[in-house]
């Protein structure tokens, strides 16, 4: 009878840390991320067609105008969430990467774009599209963390 | 830092992925933790070492 191979000894799984509730906190992030889109375009298209064709004013006025703002926080705020709550150390460090990427492309755009529009170089934009450029340097941090890691990291 | 995950892994005839599964971490934590692109936590060091039954200095060791 041939010897046996001897496996080398495993200790069982950890259950305290089941890949599942990883996944739970990226299940959790997209459907978040999802329904604050799907609210920034309802609420995007109801401020469009009723602000500007005037049929608004006061109070209702000021709700309609603060709702796609609000979605867009809300995406912030979902992606914040998701940072907290993913478990896995290394997809969180690389989405911390992608952000504080994202941040310090936003922050050096508007810090140049508010002085040249002071002195009248380049015209006035809203503030609003520093959010989308927010995004974009997140998307740009996901090539970063994909050279120096090997991990695309959080890419939506 | 240099690890042994590889070799350990393949003595077990495991794949990154059901290693990655076993730890309750992505599949590319695995992957970057064998390739030297990460250094894994000490919570995280010390589940790896006890899911190989090592003692933590025998996986890992300084450069």
């Amino acid at each position: 009878m041939p010897p046996v191979a001897m496996q080398p000894e495993m200790v069982g799984d950890c259950p305290e840390f089941a890949t599942e509730q990883v996944r739970a906190a990226r299940r959790r992030y997209v459907r978040r991320l999802a329904a604050s889109m799907a609210l920034y375009l309802v609420t995007l298209f109801a401020a469009e067609t009723l602000v500007k064709t005037g049929q608004t004013s006061g109070l209702f006025l000021w709700a309609l105008a603060l709702l796609p703002g609000l979605a867009i926080a809300a995406a912030v705020g979902a992606l914040g969430f998701y940072i907290a709550a993913e478990r896995d150390e290394f997809i969180r460090m690389l989405t911390i990467h992608q952000a504080l990427i994202a941040t310090g492309l936003t922050l050096g755009v508007a810090a140049v774009w508010g002085f040249l529009e002071t002195y009248g170089l380049v015209p006035h934009i809203a503030a609003y599209w520093l959010v989308f450029l927010w995004f974009l340097g997140f998307a740009i941090g996901a090539v970063v963390t994909r050279v120096t890691h090997g991990s695309w990291g959080t890419i939506w | 830092m240099k690890n042994r995950i590889k070799v350990l892994r393949a003595e077990r005839d495991l794949s990154q992925a059901a290693l990655a599964e076993r730890l309750g971490v992505s599949r590319q934590s695995v992957n970057a933790i064998e390739t030297g692109k990460y250094d894994p936590s000490l919570p995280l060091a010390f589940r790896i070492a006890a899911l190989f039954a090592l003692p933590i200095e025998e996986i890992f060791q300084p450069d």
